[in-house]
């Protein structure tokens, strides 16, 4: 916007420069409103969901970690079916319709179906690991692509969310041996679950 | 405006979110709409989602550069003193 417009606009605006300043912090304030709804929109359910499910499976994999390959598998499942439903009801339901939306859902689904297809052909090169190596691996690559997703969307909270969960597998992983799981439960379900309840609470 | 213009362009808004945003009533907004869009500022689109009807409100170009156009006044004159 050029100089010369916003000086013949300001001729016709009848305001001083205090209400002007107020004007401007009202439209900057909706304006981040809207912005934080539409993210909050799409991706608090999910953050929900991922965030019950991991807190769920790795309590679950401290107290039977003999069967933590099965939990995993199911809390996988679980999540992936659970995900597309949350995202079905989510185009019905939401407020906001972006004209470039499809295209992005499609490329963000190929991101993460090529995610998982890589973390697999990774894990096939690196073998053998034990349990808590092959997680941690997991866990660390998903939290890649969420700061990845988070730098690519300016989505700031997820850069920062997967920098954080990163550092808490490294320190569950390197000091807190035994009690990993239940460190992970805590600190990577809980704050998942709690930030995209957060999210969905305040970000209106 | 604000709320439509943080949308990427040619973004919809539901009409319903927009007045809950904003705390008004339906015939306030649909009022204001309704001048919006006799400017040309916004295009008001009647649709089906789930076989229920929804309104979709859209900033157009002529809104968002006339909301931009505002904006920049508004920091002239605060610039100004």
């Amino acid at each position: 916007m050029d100089k010369t417009n916003g000086e013949n606009l300001k001729e016709s605006i009848q305001e001083s420069p205090e209400s002007a300043k107020d004007s401007l912090a009202a439209i900057e304030n909706t304006m981040l409103r809207t912005r934080k709804a539409v993210a909050a929109s799409y991706s608090s359910p999910l953050m929900i969901l991922w965030g019950l499910l991991l807190a769920i499976a790795y309590t679950a994999a401290h107290f039977y970690l003999k069967y933590a390959a099965v939990i995993f598998w199911t809390m996988a499942g679980v999540g992936t079916a659970g995900s597309y439903l949350v995202w079905w009801r989510l185009l019905r339901k939401i407020p906001f319709k972006e004209p470039t939306e499809e295209k992005i859902n499609l490329r963000l689904g190929a991101l993460w179906w090529s995610l998982f297809l890589y973390i697999f052909i990774w894990l096939s090169l690196l073998a053998p690991f034990n349990g808590k190596q092959m997680n941690a691996f997991i866990i660390t690559a998903i939290m890649f692509a969420y700061v990845v997703m988070g730098l690519w969307f300016t989505a700031y909270f997820m850069v920062w969310l997967g920098l954080f969960i990163t550092a808490v597998t490294l320190t569950g992983f390197y000091f807190l041996g035994h009690y990993y799981c239940l460190w992970m439960a805590l600190m990577c379900g809980g704050v998942i679950f709690c930030t995209g309840l957060y999210i969905k609470l305040r970000w209106k | 405006m604000s709320a439509l213009t943080a949308l990427d362009p040619g973004g919809q808004m539901d009409f319903v979110y927009l007045r809950d945003q904003l705390k008004v009533t339906d015939g306030n907004l649909g009022a204001h709409l309704s001048k919006l869009e006799e400017a040309g500022y916004v295009k008001i689109e009647k649709t089906f989602v789930a076989r229920k009807p929804r309104t979709f409100i859209i900033a157009t170009g002529k809104g968002r550069d006339a909301f931009a156009n505002h904006i920049s006044a508004l920091r002239q004159i605060i610039k100004d003193g």
